[in-house]
């Protein structure tokens, strides 16, 4: 197979691109180099190529640009020497379609790949970077396996290896011999592991058995024990009541026999409260409290008697005290009055500078110059408006001025420009207008449009009636024929050709069936020598001419003549008998040719005819359309009639557009003359308001000095207008402000006459001008606050010095009256030894009252104690009595010895009815006699065997009772549920799982065993061929630096060797990354060719594989993809352009294709 | 008046469901003890239909079992029989036979078991009177017919023949007590119960003569849903029977053809669409499917190297449908067939070619016998009977290894290749 196209037509980036790689050149190789930089889609057109070998694939990455159902990629291939074209649509069934675009079976071209599939295609039969690297690494890790090594390179499987040894390791996850952790060990501990666990919780039908006796056993020897274990019990009771009883017996002897000892008296009421022993103390605490009273009140006594009171100073205590005060404002007052009087003096000083300031220093009384505070605060007032009376009257005054130079302005300004008249305006604008109104010019211009137009179809039509040539009119003069002509024409055509067609049919067949008649029936009468039915005829006639003429003759000879036809005719006759059917066949056939002769001569002459009437037609075309069809001399009515239609459909356009044409220019003239006559009327109207224009102007020209003429006037109209208005605003304002400052003068005036009001009747009356009322205001205020300070510090000098007086007096009388030396010079010391004496007498005095005190409360103290004593002494003697004795102590004695004897009887007592209770006899008595009766040695020997019993008892019976526990907890725990069950199914699962596992194992290990076999085979089948031609190739590619390859058996197979030219030889992993590339290369060229060594060849296909070659080992391959190419097709696709240079000097006729 | 009774046989109590199914914790968590619950189901509809007996053909237990609890369980369904006085006939069956267990029960006096020799019960019920006439293995074999040992069928009643056998044989079962069946229509008992085949059959004849099949199957060779049979004999002694489902999980096969498929998700599909037609048909509460993937499809190799992916696929969709669930997948296909006969020409089918021609080659089967032995001898006894119990099946299952090994590996090659 060869690509002969690729058509990439809607593909990839790709839209009706194609390669065409050019048909296979006579001789030479059949090299193709297709360059493309980067990203020209070098990838695209190769898998394009494959899609279409195989068919877009499902998730095709080539729809980014077209979308799936719109891809397509056709291409012609030679298959078997012919060239056959194909495209390819995506889709799931009928893709692959034949050049007429119908869908053909894939076996077109599947049949010419001797069963390759896609994935086989491109790895047997395509090499780019990825694969050679690829390649180059699973040599070194095939460490040189032959098998594996030429498997690689023909099938493009590289990692046929890793897979193999995956398949291996995924073998040895599973199971490996004494290997802990595979699969299958995990799942044989599980196994272990569930059978410990069922073994733990289920119980076999044996052990039940068991268990079952156990417990049966266990319950009889327990209730036995128990039994006897009762009986004991009760008996070890008995004897532990009567030896509990023993001892209480012997202590009720003992007491009775104490008991005994003592009296017997009757203990005496108890009529008293608190104990003997209280008493006894009570009796010394009283006796020395009293003593202890006595010392206090005469120590207390003593003590009163020692203090005196001073009564003299204490009757006049009050007046004593006062001098104190008086005291202290004396001593402040003599140390105050300096410096009052010097403050008087200054406030005298500033009393007569006011007055100087006031000019009236002579005053003798200054108050008398003071104002009424009404009158001040009336003038403040005023005064305080006067400033704003003052602004109001200047501002008036200036804004007056103001408005009156603004007045004056707006008066200079009205009448500078002055408008023209109105009505010449308003002509112009009239004429303007009308101008502006009137279409004309839009008018002229579609007329010329329309015109040019017009022209242009008119030149078109008339060229479509070539070689027809004039103009307009003879166009219109010239003759031809109407529409229902031509179609009559039309239809009469196309009846004769359907006539004609089904004639020149059936005539074709009648001839057909007459060739083959004539064949059917000259083969007959070759195959059968029998006479036809003429012949027949003929030898009867001959038979009954020689039986006339024997009739006529009776002689021998015409007798041997008669004998003769005679025989022929029964000759015919029997051959005719015996071929009656081959006879029929003749005769029917005869006729049928005979009526297929007929048929055929009909046939012939409506031919004839219908031709007949086609010249008749003609003739009368041309006659009738002799103005449209010139000279034209075609034969055929169709050709004729549509020439006829053409050219008549031609005339009408041209003849419309003519129409079109006259009617534009005669649109044109009128609208000029529009133009005229507007010019002439807005000239004569510009004259008038004094605007000369020139002749040569152009009416738009005029218009627009017209508009701007108009456009000034109304400006000037605007302006003067407004200069009016102004005039009038500025002399209402003028008056305004004269106004104002009337109203500013009188109020000034006004306030000038209250002001006067307001001092009328003061000493001010006369003589104070406007601004100096403030300041004399201000001097009346500061006199008068001089004055009331100088009148109130004269005030406490005076009362100062009366105080002074009034204590010295004082003093002195209550001096005297003390009885103290009344000397003269110090009142002050005076004052101060009355008070220390009234202090001292007053310190007395409270002592004395103190102690007062505290001798009523020792004698309050006394009277209590008395008491007390009195009623201790009585209890005391009712106790005495009570026990007959003297003293208290005594009577302690005495009462101890009662009680004992009481606790005695009552132990006595109960000890009895406890021993009674024990024995459970009915009295005391019984029981002392049956205990009298017992032999208590015996008993405790008794006792010691029965607890030595019970014991060994106690211990049978929990043993017991455990064994049937025991026994029956097991048996309880079987119980009904399916956990025994459920385990039984998961260990059953888990035999599945081993198997499943097992089975997997086996599966890869005999896989993996089987494909290396199949390996080793592979290697012996391909080895010879392969091997010479990859050893040739890996020379040529290392330029001899190898000489070749060669193989040298190992354990198990063969490894592959490189020879290096000094005859060393290399193993595969020894050899440099670039060498073992191109070891792999060469493998892949020799896989190629022994492929194509049994089968047709198809394109090999390599891109870019070149990158880490030096220039002469590309040399080297691209010579060998020279001779490949001799073998078939090979196509490199590479983006160097140094690679097309080394292409073609190496192998001279390379073909390059640029993919731009 | 009529005599009703529930006919079942071949019980296999707590004989443990056979499948990689079972892997499923969640499976085994519900159906881990299904016979159990089968059994519990034939005790409810003994009680819903109020039947008068319970005839139990043999089989009750599975030989292997020895656990005290089957027999505790056994004992409890039984009561509730008892105290709704619902009389229960049993005979033993082979595999009673080798069991240990029942020795040790005591049943309730409602419950008959036919000894070693041939015994009749007469039960009434409503003025009919039922003769039931059984006979026990003595012994786990029983190579001779226990047909002339049966009296009689007894006048005036109806009479019922219990009886565990072979029949004529079939296929997977040794031969148990072998009998025609014509003999037994012949024999004049108006209906047998019978035992011991696990599928449900009834004999067609003069008589009622039915093979009840088991209640629950217990792998893929007991596929299909699992029933008692109630019967109702009438004052006339005519036999009427019904059917009643009691299987909790069945087991199905499924085939699905994948026949053109081009897309893996295709593929999920059909299978999707064959468990739900499964689905949709089972009556059983659970449903385990074995499925067969067949066909000619461009991605049976990728099939045969993504098994387990495709297994955990189907395992979702069956999730998914809920109550289903798969066993395996069993791989039966083929390439389409696009290459001409002659000139392979993909090294990879030529390198398959060879591996074929290999696996021929008595030295290579020689080599694989031994792997193959030398590996089931390192697997538990119970494990080992995969690869073949004699001789022939040992060849067969080489020839099956040996192929499927070699198919993994070109499926390795050939997918590993493309991607």
């Amino acid at each position: 197979m060869r690509l002969r196209r690729l058509d990439l037509i809607r593909y990839g980036k790709f839209t009706d691109r194609t390669i065409d790689f050019g048909p296979r050149k006579d001789s030479g190789p059949d090299l193709h180099i297709v360059f493309g930089l980067n990203e020209a889609g070098k990838s695209t057109a190769h898998s394009g190529y494959l899609d279409l070998l195989f068919g877009i694939e499902e998730r095709s990455r080539y729809n980014f640009l077209h979308e799936y159902s719109a891809m397509r990629v056709g291409g012609v291939l030679e298959l078997a020497g012919e060239e056959q074209a194909f495209s390819r649509t995506k889709q799931r069934n009928n893709s692959l379609l034949d050049s007429t675009g119908q869908p053909i079976s894939e076996i077109a071209i599947s049949a010419h790949l001797a069963g390759l599939t896609r994935d086989a295609y491109r790895m047997m039969f395509s090499l780019d970077d990825e694969t050679l690297e690829a390649g180059g690494k699973s040599i070194l890790e095939s460490r040189g396996d032959l098998g594996k090594l030429l498997f690689a390179a023909s099938a493009g499987l590289v990692e046929a290896g890793d897979t193999l040894s995956a398949l291996e390791a995924e073998a040895d996850r599973l199971h490996r011999k004494h290997a802990q952790g595979t699969e299958l060990a995990v799942l044989k501990k599980r196994l272990a592991e569930l059978k410990s666990r069922r073994d733990s919780i289920d119980t076999l039908a044996s052990t039940f058995e068991t268990l079952e006796a156990e417990r049966l056993d266990a319950t009889d020897r327990y209730d036995r024990s128990i039994a006897e274990r009762s009986v004991l019990s009760a008996r070890l009771d008995v004897i532990a009541k009567y030896l509990r009883a023993a001892p209480i017996l012997a202590d009720i002897r003992r007491k009775a026999s104490r008991l005994a000892e003592l009296p017997d008296i009757a203990s005496p009421q108890r009529t008293w409260t608190g104990s003997v022993a209280g008493m006894i103390d009570d009796d010394a605490s009283l006796r020395t409290r009293l003593s202890a009273s006595v010392d206090e009140i005469e120590r207390v006594t003593t003590k009163i008697a020692a203090v005196e009171v001073d009564q003299t100073i204490i009757a006049i205590s009050e007046r004593v005290r006062g001098l104190a005060d008086r005291k202290a404002r004396y001593t402040a007052a003599g140390l105050d009055l300096p410096s009052r009087s010097t403050e008087l003096q200054i406030l005298d000083k500033a009393v007569a500078t006011c007055l100087a300031a006031l000019g009236r220093s002579s005053e003798p009384e200054p108050a008398s110059l003071l104002l009424p505070a009404a009158v001040v605060g009336a003038v403040r007032n005023m005064l305080e408006q006067r400033s704003g009376i003052a602004t109001s009257v200047r501002v008036a005054r200036d804004e007056a001025a103001a408005a009156l130079d603004a007045l004056q302005a707006a008066r200079e300004r009205v009448s500078e420009e002055r408008a023209v008249p109105e009505p010449a305006r308003a002509r112009l604008t009239s004429a303007l207008s009308k101008g502006r109104a009137s279409g004309h010019l839009r008018e002229a211009r579609s007329a010329r449009e329309a015109e040019d137009e017009n022209r242009v179809r008119w030149e078109a039509a008339i060229s479509r009636l070539h070689p027809w040539f004039g103009d307009a009119q003879a166009l219109i003069s010239m003759q031809v024929p109407g529409a229902q002509q031509i179609s009559a024409w039309k239809a009469r055509s196309v009846e004769r050709a359907k006539n004609r067609a089904v004639l020149s049919q059936r005539l074709s067949e009648f001839e057909d069936a007459h060739a083959s008649l004539s064949a059917q029936l000259e083969a007959l009468r070759a195959s059968v020598a029998v006479a036809d039915d003429e012949a027949a005829a003929a030898v009867r006639r001959a038979r009954d001419e020689a039986w006339a003429r024997h009739r006529n003759d009776l002689k021998p000879e015409t007798a041997d003549d008669f004998a003769v036809a005679l025989a022929r005719d029964d000759s015919v006759g029997a051959i005719r008998l015996a071929n009656t059917r081959e006879l029929a066949d003749i005769r029917t056939r005869t006729r049928s040719l005979a009526e297929t002769a007929a048929a055929l001569s009909r046939a012939r002459s409506h031919l004839s005819q219908i031709d007949a009437e086609v010249e008749a037609e003609l003739s009368e075309i041309r006659a009738a359309a002799a103005g449209l069809l010139g000279e034209c001399q075609d034969s055929s009515p169709e050709r004729l009639i549509e020439l006829v239609e053409i050219r008549a459909s031609a005339r009408n356009d041209a003849l419309a557009s003519w129409d079109q044409i006259e009617a534009a220019r005669k649109r044109s003239v009128r609208a000029a003359e529009e133009a005229d006559r507007l010019r002439l009327e807005l000239a004569s109207a510009l004259e008038s308001v004094g605007i000369q224009p020139d002749a040569g102007e152009s009416l738009e020209t005029i218009m627009t000095v017209a508009e701007l003429f108009l456009d000034r006037q109304l400006k000037v109209d605007a302006e003067r207008a407004e200069a009016l208005k102004s005039v009038a605003a500025k002399e209402e304002d003028l008056a305004a402000r004269r106004r104002a400052v009337d109203a500013a003068e009188r109020r000034e005036e006004e306030w000038l006459a209250d002001l006067a009001g307001a001092l009328k009747g003061t000493w001010l009356e006369n003589g104070v001008s406007v601004p100096g009322v403030g300041n004399v205001l201000d001097q009346l205020a500061e006199l008068s606050k001089a004055v009331q300070e100088r009148d109130a510090l004269q005030l406490r000098i005076d009362k100062m010095e009366a105080d002074r007086k009034k204590f010295i007096a004082e003093v002195r009388a209550a001096a005297v009256e003390a009885g103290e030396a009344a000397s003269n010079g110090e009142p002050e010391q005076l004052a101060i030894r009355l008070a220390e004496r009234l202090e001292g007498a007053e310190r007395a005095r409270e002592i004395k009252s103190n102690l007062a005190n505290d001798l009523q409360r020792l004698q309050d103290a006394r009277d209590a104690l008395d008491a007390e004593i009195a009623a201790h002494e009585h209890r005391k003697s009712e106790i005495l009595d009570a026990f007959g004795v003297a003293t208290l102590s005594e009577v302690v004695e005495r009462d101890e010895m009662l009680r004992e004897r009481d606790r005695l009887r009552a132990s006595v007592a109960e000890f009895e009815e406890r021993v009674t209770a024990e024995l459970d006899a009915e009295s005391f008595e019984q029981a002392r006699s049956i205990m009298d009766s017992l032999d208590f040695d015996s008993l405790a020997i008794e006792k010691a065997e029965g607890e030595q019993r019970l014991r060994d008892l106690d211990e049978m019976i929990r043993q017991q009772l455990v064994r049937q526990t025991r026994a029956a907890d097991k048996l309880e725990a079987i119980g009904g549920d399916s956990a025994v069950a459920r385990i039984d199914a998961e260990r059953r699962t888990v035999l599945l799982e081993i198997e499943e596992k097992a089975l997997r194992y086996l599966e890869l290990k005999l896989g993996v065993m089987s494909a290396e076999n199949a390996l080793r085979a592979y290697r012996e089948r391909h080895r010879s061929g392969m091997m010479a031609r990859a050893s040739d190739a890996f020379a040529l590619i290392t330029r001899g630096l190898y000489s070749g390859l060669a193989t040298q058996p190992v354990k198990g197979g063969e490894v592959l060797i490189a020879v290096q030219r000094d005859g060393q030889s290399k193993v595969a992993d020894a050899l440099s990354k670039g060498a073992r590339f191109q070891l792999y290369l060469a493998l892949r060229l020799a896989g190629y060719y022994e492929f194509a060594r049994l089968r047709p060849s198809v394109p090999f296909i390599a891109d870019d594989i070149m990158e880490t070659f030096d220039h002469f080992r590309s040399e080297e391959v691209f010579r060998l993809f020279g001779q490949m190419a001799c073998a078939g097709q090979v196509i490199y696709l590479t983006h160097h352009q140094h690679l097309c240079e080394i292409a073609k000097a190496v192998v001279p006729s390379v073909t390059i294709h640029e993919l731009a | 008046m009529a005599f009703r009774f529930i006919h079942t046989a071949d019980i296999h109590l707590d004989s443990p469901l056979r499948s990689l199914a079972m892997r499923n914790q969640s499976l085994a968590e519900v159906v881990g003890d299904a016979s159990r619950q089968a059994f519990v189901s034939i005790i409810d509809l003994c009680l819903a239909e109020r039947v008068d007996a319970l005839v139990i053909a043999g089989d009750l237990y599975d030989g292997e079992q020895t656990s005290m609890k089957t027999a505790r369980f056994l004992a409890s369904q039984m009561t509730r029989l008892h105290q709704a006085g619902i009389r229960v006939l049993k005979i033993r069956g082979n595999h009673d036979a080798m069991s240990r267990i029942s020795k040790q029960l005591v049943f309730p006096d409602t419950v008959t078991i036919f000894g070693g020799r041939p015994q009749s019960v007469l039960l009434k019920s409503g003025g009919l009177d039922v003769m039931f006439h059984g006979l026990s293995f003595a012994n786990p074999k029983a190579p001779e017919s226990l047909l002339p040992k049966y009296a009689p069928a007894a006048e005036g009643a109806a009479n019922v023949g219990i009886m565990h056998t072979s029949l004529a044989g079939s296929p997977g079962h040794d031969v148990y007590a072998p009998c025609n069946v014509a003999e037994l229509h012949a024999h004049g008992f108006d209906y047998w119960a019978l035992g011991h085949i696990h599928v449900r059959k009834v004999h067609p004849g003069t008589r009622m003569v039915v093979m009840p099949g088991m209640p629950q199957g217990r792998d893929i060779n007991e596929a299909g849903e699992k029933s008692v049979t109630l019967v109702t004999i009438r004052d006339d002694h005519s036999v009427e029977i019904g059917e009643r489902p009691t299987s909790v999980a069945q087991f199905e096969r499924a085939v699905v053809d994948l026949n053109g498929a081009t897309e893996w998700s295709e593929v999920v599909g059909r299978i999707r669409s064959a468990l739900e037609d499964i689905r949709a048909s089972v009556r059983s509460r659970h449903v385990v499917a074995r499925l067969g993937l067949t066909g000619a499809s461009p991605l049976s190799w990728a099939i045969i190297r993504d098994r387990d992916l495709l297994l955990a696929e189907a395992e979702q969709a069956a999730e998914q449908m809920g109550e289903t669930w798969i066993e395996k997948l069993e791989l039966g296909l083929s390439q389409p067939r696009t290459e001409t006969p002659e000139g392979v020409m993909d090294p990879i089918l030529e390198l398959a070619e060879s591996m074929r021609t290999d696996i021929r080659s008595e030295a290579f089967r020689a080599e694989a016998r031994a792997l193959i032995l030398k590996t089931i001898a390192d697997l538990p006894p119970d494990a080992r009977d995969f690869a073949g119990s004699d001789e022939a099946a040992r060849e067969l299952f080489l020839d099956s290894v040996l192929a499927s090994g070699a198919d993994l590996v070109v499926a390795r090659l050939k997918a590993g290749g493309s991607q």
